[in-house]
C-alpha cells in the first residue's frame, strides 16, 4: 500500500524478448527494438539502467521483486501479450503469466491471451477454453494490430465476435485490448479504439478495457469511454510519463476525470518493460491538476479519493473482488 | 451536530427524474438513476444524445442538480462527465445567476 491506499496493478508482463524467443528476420529485429525503445521511454531515468538487461526472458521471481518488494503493490494481473509477429511464443507468453499467478496466488491474477489469426479461430477458441478452465484465467487480452497484413478488426462479426461469445460462455466478463502505441512497423490505424464501439454495444454483459489511452487516439478513446458504460481505460504506462512529461499527463488525466469519470480509470504499471512501479506510484501520489488547467479547461482537482479508486478500487470492483477483504487477508501475507 | 438527512422518497425522485428527462429530451437526451446513498447522494447516468456531450456540466448545474435537490432528502447529485473544477463551477454560477433557471413544476409522485 502507498499512504494506506491499496495498490492493484491491472497490468504487468512476464515478457520474453530473449534471442531465443525472437525471430532473426529484419521485421522481428525492428519490432524488438521498438518495444525496447518504448519501454525505455516510460522508464524512470536511472532505474538501474546500467545493471539490467531488458531484452531477455524475465523470471517470475525477478518480476515479484520489482513489483511487490521494491514497490508497494498489493495485487497485480499478469497479462499475456499475444504479439506473435516477431516472437515464437508471444511477447509475454501464456506459460510465464500463468506461472506468475500460480507462484503467487494471493497477489497475482492470470489474464490469458490468444490471437485468431495466428492460432486460427478454432485454435483461439480452444485456447480460451483451456486458459480459463485449466489455467484459471480471469480475463482475456487481445492484440489486433499486426504487421505483414495480419491485423484484424475488433468488430469483425466472423472473427472477433466468436471470441467474445466464448469468453462469456466461460464466465469471463473482462475483455482487454492493447490500443494505439504501435510497435515496429505495425499499422497504426488497426490500433484505433473505434472498432470497439460495436462490440461494446453488442455485448453489454461484457466489460472492455482499453490500454495505453490508445495514443495517439486520445480524443477517440475519451469519447468511446465516456459514451459506452462498459468501456474502461487502463492507464498502462501513461502515468509513468508523469516524471518526464508531467504537463501531458495532467492534461490527459484532468480531461478524463471530467469527461469519462474516475470510476473508469485503472492503474497499470507495465512492469517489467517500464521498470519498477515504485517511483511512478510516488509521483502519482504527488500529482495535482494545476490551477491554469482547472481554470482554463474546467478540469477538476485530483483528490485522494480519486487516487484510491485509480490505484486499486476500480479494478477490484471490475474483477469482482472485495477490496477491503483482500486488504485484510494480505495483511498477514509476507512479501 | 447535523441532523441525519431525510430518507429520499424513491417515487418522488423518479418522478422528478422523468420531468428533467422530458426537458432534456428537447436535445434527444435523458438521465437515468443509478443509485441513491444513505446520505442522499444521487448518482445518475446521462443517456441518449447527452452521452459524451461536452455540455453535460452545464446541463447538470443549470437544470439537473437544482431540480433534484428540491426532492426532500437529496443532498448531492453526481454523474460521470459532469465533474468540473471549483474555478469552472464558480464561473458557471456567475453566468447562470443567483436565481438559476426557471423552476420546474413541483414534484409529483408517479401514479
Amino acid at each position: 500500500m502507498i499512504d494506506d491506499i491499496f495498490v492493484f496493478d491491472c497490468v504487468i508482463h512476464v515478457y520474453d524478448m530473449s534471442d531465443r524467443n525472437t525471430r532473426s528476420d529484419r521485421l522481428a529485429q525492428i519490432g524488438r527494438e521498438s518495444l525496447l525503445k518504448i519501454g525505455s521511454g516510460m522508464r524512470w531515468a536511472g532505474y538501474a539502467e546500467q545493471d539490467l538487461r531488458w531484452d531477455k526472458r524475465w523470471s517470475v521471481e525477478e518480476i515479484y521483486e520489482m513489483v511487490f518488494v521494491d514497490a508497494p503493490t498489493d495485487m497485480a494481473m499478469a497479462q499475456v501479450v499475444p504479439i506473435f509477429d516477431w516472437f515464437d511464443d508471444y511477447f509475454a507468453p501464456v506459460e510465464a503469466q500463468h506461472a506468475m499467478a500460480a507462484r503467487y496466488p494471493d497477489r497475482v491474477l492470470f489474464c490469458g491471451g490468444t490471437d485468431p489469426v495466428h492460432e486460427g479461430l478454432d485454435g483461439a477458441l480452444a485456447q480460451i477454453d483451456l486458459q480459463v478452465k485449466e489455467l484459471g484465467a480471469r480475463s482475456m487480452k487481445f492484440y489486433n494490430g499486426h504487421d505483414a497484413g495480419r491485423s484484424w478488426r475488433c468488430d469483425d462479426r466472423e472473427l472477433a465476435y466468436p471470441l467474445y461469445e466464448r469468453c462469456a460462455e466461460n464466465g469471463i466478463e473482462v475483455i482487454q485490448f492493447h490500443k494505439g502505441q504501435p510497435f515496429g512497423l505495425q499499422p497504426l490505424d488497426a490500433l484505433s479504439p473505434l472498432d470497439l464501439q460495436a462490440p461494446a454495444r453488442d455485448f453489454p454483459e461484457l466489460n472492455f478495457v482499453i490500454h495505453h489511452l490508445a495514443m495517439p487516439y486520445f480524443d477517440e478513446v475519451a469519447s468511446v469511454a465516456a459514451r459506452f458504460p462498459n468501456v474502461y481505460l487502463a492507464l498502462s504506462g501513461n502515468l509513468n510519463l508523469v516524471i518526464t512529461r508531467p504537463r501531458m499527463v495532467q492534461e490527459q488525466l484532468g480531461r478524463l476525470l471530467m469527461e469519462v469519470g474516475v470510476e473508469k480509470l485503472l492503474w497499470g504499471s507495465e512492469a517489467a518493460l517500464a521498470g519498477g512501479p515504485a517511483p511512478y506510484l510516488r509521483a502519482f501520489m504527488e500529482l495535482e491538476i494545476p490551477e491554469d488547467l482547472r481554470s482554463g479547461y474546467g478540469y477538476p482537482q485530483l483528490t485522494d479519493s480519486d487516487r484510491e479508486r485509480i490505484l486499486g478500487r476500480n479494478f477490484a470492483e471490475l474483477m469482482g473482488l472485495d477490496l477491503d477483504a483482500r486488504r485484510e487477508a494480505l495483511a498477514t501475507v509476507p512479501r | 451536530m447535523n441532523a441525519a438527512p431525510a430518507r429520499v422518497d424513491r417515487n418522488a425522485l423518479l418522478a422528478r427524474i422523468d420531468q428533467v428527462s422530458a426537458a432534456i429530451g428537447a436535445h434527444a437526451g435523458a438521465i437515468e438513476l443509478l443509485e441513491v446513498s444513505e446520505a442522499g447522494v444521487v448518482r445518475l447516468r446521462f443517456i441518449g444524445m447527452c452521452t459524451g456531450c461536452l455540455f453535460r456540466p452545464l446541463t447538470m448545474m443549470g437544470t439537473v442538480e437544482p431540480a433534484l435537490l428540491e426532492v426532500p432528502g437529496v443532498t448531492a447529485v453526481e454523474a460521470a462527465g459532469t465533474r468540473i473544477s471549483t474555478e469552472a463551477a464558480t464561473r458557471m454560477r456567475h453566468y447562470l445567476g443567483d436565481a438559476g433557471p426557471p423552476p420546474l413544476p413541483a414534484v409529483q409522485a408517479r401514479p
